[in-house]
């Protein structure tokens, strides 16, 4: 049984910058199966933003193609991709993009107000998803008034409001503590092993690989496999 | 889905104080600033109205005789002097021809009228010399007030009641020249009337030397003539709907009337008529410049969010918000903080116009302060809301345009 849930063939991206063509993604190929846990590691400026961005359909390649659960993201309408965005993949973002004039009850239930639940589940779960991370004491305080920490667990409650089946973490634990990112790790990875879901995650290092089923190694625009230790 | 959209309208628009301000105040002049002016507008073309029917919207119409000496007289025309230019239907200094009282019916009905009375205007030998002219009115009709003579006009004695038989008033300068003192006999045709007031018509164009009931005037003149008329006059007296409406009555008499007819009106009507439409037409003109302006604030004001909120708005069409989410909500947001300006704009404009007086604002004097119309509140209102979808959609589909990749690169 083919249990493969994304692709990526031959994917290219060029930026063209002051009139210079630079050159991000030079051709990577990936293959990710349901359930598996995939870290994407390289050096700031690699492009593993970039690569999730495609991965999620929110840029367009320059060349190459991106399947999810077989289906072509590069032929979806923008509203179309927004519908698979919002029911099956989940991003967490580097520095959390929450929203600075909502509260972190009201930016968790921004991810489910356009999925059909009713006023009162979408409450409920999203009250639930904070209680789980331990901010059940901080629902009507705005990101401005929260530590980085507790944002980044409001952007994974966010993430994992809508129960993905895929979900792209850019360095989510980049700018924390280590205490507190060793915290986010569980409180990002526990959920998505329980629900079999897949996980990919761009690092610069401060992730743990350990926790990864593949390590891979975003160098010079392609994809290569990578070593495990913290400093590759 | 509604609830929701108008919570978060209302949560951002309590939240982003300054720029819901900026936005509210712009709304709120516009509209406090568009229904004081229409109101004032309103109530000066009321006041307009009053002071054009004294200048003129009244006018005559007649048919002329159209003579020559060659020309077999009409059989009506004469009695004992055959001269037309002597005896004859006489209108605006010339002999005309009498027409059909039903056509005052068919005058009254046309929407550009407000009022039609026949009238039978003759003239008639003066046995001591010269000639005087008659003219049988019917005084229950307001037209005939502003057309012929009026209650006002008396300077001496009463005026005339339709029940009045026997009684005439006379204009004072005939009055004067004959002269004829106030309850002095009068002989026409033969028939003695007793002077029962004197009056100063001015200018009217159908001003007399005598003036009389119809039924009575209809009499006297049918002594001078070979075949006596009946249900007749040769003047029909027209007042008409308006000042903006007076040049299209005098038009749709005269096609009444037949291709012959003539009108003889004031001319100040028309200059008076022009400077208040000029007078509207600025207010008008302010209206929209207002009306505009505060739509184009609103717009670089909505704009403007949507630059500021670009990040987040890439971040909502990240976890999943559509084109169309993202649409309704920057709209709902505009439209409310428009609903808001609306409602306080509408307060502040009935406000001013309870608490200014009619004088201050228009420089018109009257008893009354200007009237609140719910209709030019409710267009206030209206304006308003059309404003905030306008200001609205412009920011609201750019941001749906937005790449989400676009709008959270990092620069």
């Amino acid at each position: 049984m083919n249990d493969t849930l994304l692709e990526c063939h031959n994917l290219r991206k060029t930026f063209i910058v002051r009139g210079k063509e630079t050159a991000v993604l030079r051709g990577v190929n990936l293959s990710v199966r349901s359930g598996e846990v995939v870290a994407i590691t390289g050096k700031s400026g690699a492009g593993k933003s970039v690569l999730l961005w495609l991965l999620s359909g929110l840029d367009r390649p320059t060349s190459g193609e991106v399947l999810f659960k077989g289906r072509s993201l590069i032929s979806l309408s923008g509203s179309e991709l927004a519908r698979v965005r919002r029911d099956k993949i989940g991003i967490i973002f580097q520095d959390f993009n929450l929203v600075a004039s909502w509260t972190a009850l009201e930016n968790v239930e921004s991810a489910l107000r356009h999925g059909g639940m009713s006023r009162a589940a979408r409450r409920a779960k999203a009250l639930k998803l904070l209680d789980d991370l331990m901010l059940g004491d901080r629902l009507d305080n705005f990101p401005s008034e929260l530590s980085i920490g507790e944002e980044q667990r409001i952007a994974l409650a966010r993430t994992l409001a809508n129960d993905p089946v895929l979900v792209l973490a850019d360095e989510p634990t980049g700018d924390i503590d280590p205490e507190t990112a060793k915290e986010i790790v569980s409180m990002l990875v526990k959920p998505v092993k329980e629900k079999r879901a897949t996980l990919i995650v761009a690092t610069h290092g401060a992730f743990p690989l350990n926790v990864a089923d593949r390590v891979l190694c975003l160098r010079d625009g392609v994809l290569l496999p990578g070593d495990t230790s913290p400093a590759a | 889905m509604m609830r929701d959209l108008w919570e978060y309208a209302w949560r951002e628009t309590a939240r982003r104080k300054g720029r819901t301000l900026a936005n509210v105040i712009g709304y709120l002049l516009a509209v406090a600033i568009m229904v004081v002016l229409m109101s004032v507008l309103m109530f000066s073309q009321g006041a307009a109205g009053s002071v054009l029917t004294g200048v003129g919207t009244h006018f005559i119409a007649f048919v002329p005789f159209h003579y020559t000496p060659s020309a077999e007289l009409p059989e009506h025309c004469c009695g004992t002097q055959p001269d037309p230019q002597w005896e004859n239907f006489w209108a605006n200094g010339a002999p005309s021809v009498p027409l059909s009282t039903e056509l005052i019916e068919e005058v009254r009905k046309l929407p550009t009228v407000a009022d039609a009375s026949p009238c039978l205007l003759f003239k008639f030998e003066d046995p001591a010399g010269g000639a005087f002219t008659v003219a049988g009115l019917d005084f229950s009709d307001y037209a005939v007030s502003t057309t012929s003579c009026a209650v006002t006009d008396i300077v001496q004695g009463r005026f005339l009641q339709p029940s009045d038989t026997g009684l005439v008033l006379l204009e004072e300068s005939f009055a004067v020249s004959k002269p004829l003192p106030l309850g002095s006999s009068i002989a026409i045709a033969n028939t003695n009337f007793k002077v029962a007031g004197i009056v100063n018509a001015g200018i009217r164009p159908a001003k007399a030397d005598v003036y009389m009931n119809f039924n009575e005037a209809q009499q006297v003149i049918n002594k001078q003539l070979v075949h006596p008329i009946h249900n007749a006059m040769n003047i029909v007296l027209v007042e008409s709907a308006g000042a903006k409406v007076h040049p299209q009555a005098m038009e749709d008499v005269t096609a009444t009337l037949g291709g012959d007819s003539l009108i003889s009106t004031y001319a100040c009507s028309f200059p008076a008529a022009e400077v208040m439409g000029i007078n509207e037409k600025g207010i008008w003109l302010i209206t929209l410049i207002v009306g505009l302006s505060v739509v184009a604030l609103a717009l670089k004001t909505q704009y403007s969010s949507v630059i500021e909120r670009r990040r987040d708005i890439g971040t909502l069409k990240a976890i999943g918000w559509t084109d169309g989410n993202v649409i309704s909500q920057i709209l709902t947001e505009s439209v409310l903080q428009a609903a808001i300006g609306g409602i306080l704009g509408c307060l502040i404009a009935v406000i001013v116009l309870l608490l200014m007086p009619a004088e201050v604002l228009t420089g018109i004097k009257a008893a009354e302060g200007i009237a609140i119309y719910p209709l030019v509140l409710v267009a206030g209102f209206g304006l308003a809301l059309l404003g905030g979808i306008v200001a609205g959609i412009f920011p609201a589909l750019a941001a749906a345009h937005l790449r989400p990749a676009d709008s959270l690169r990092r620069v």
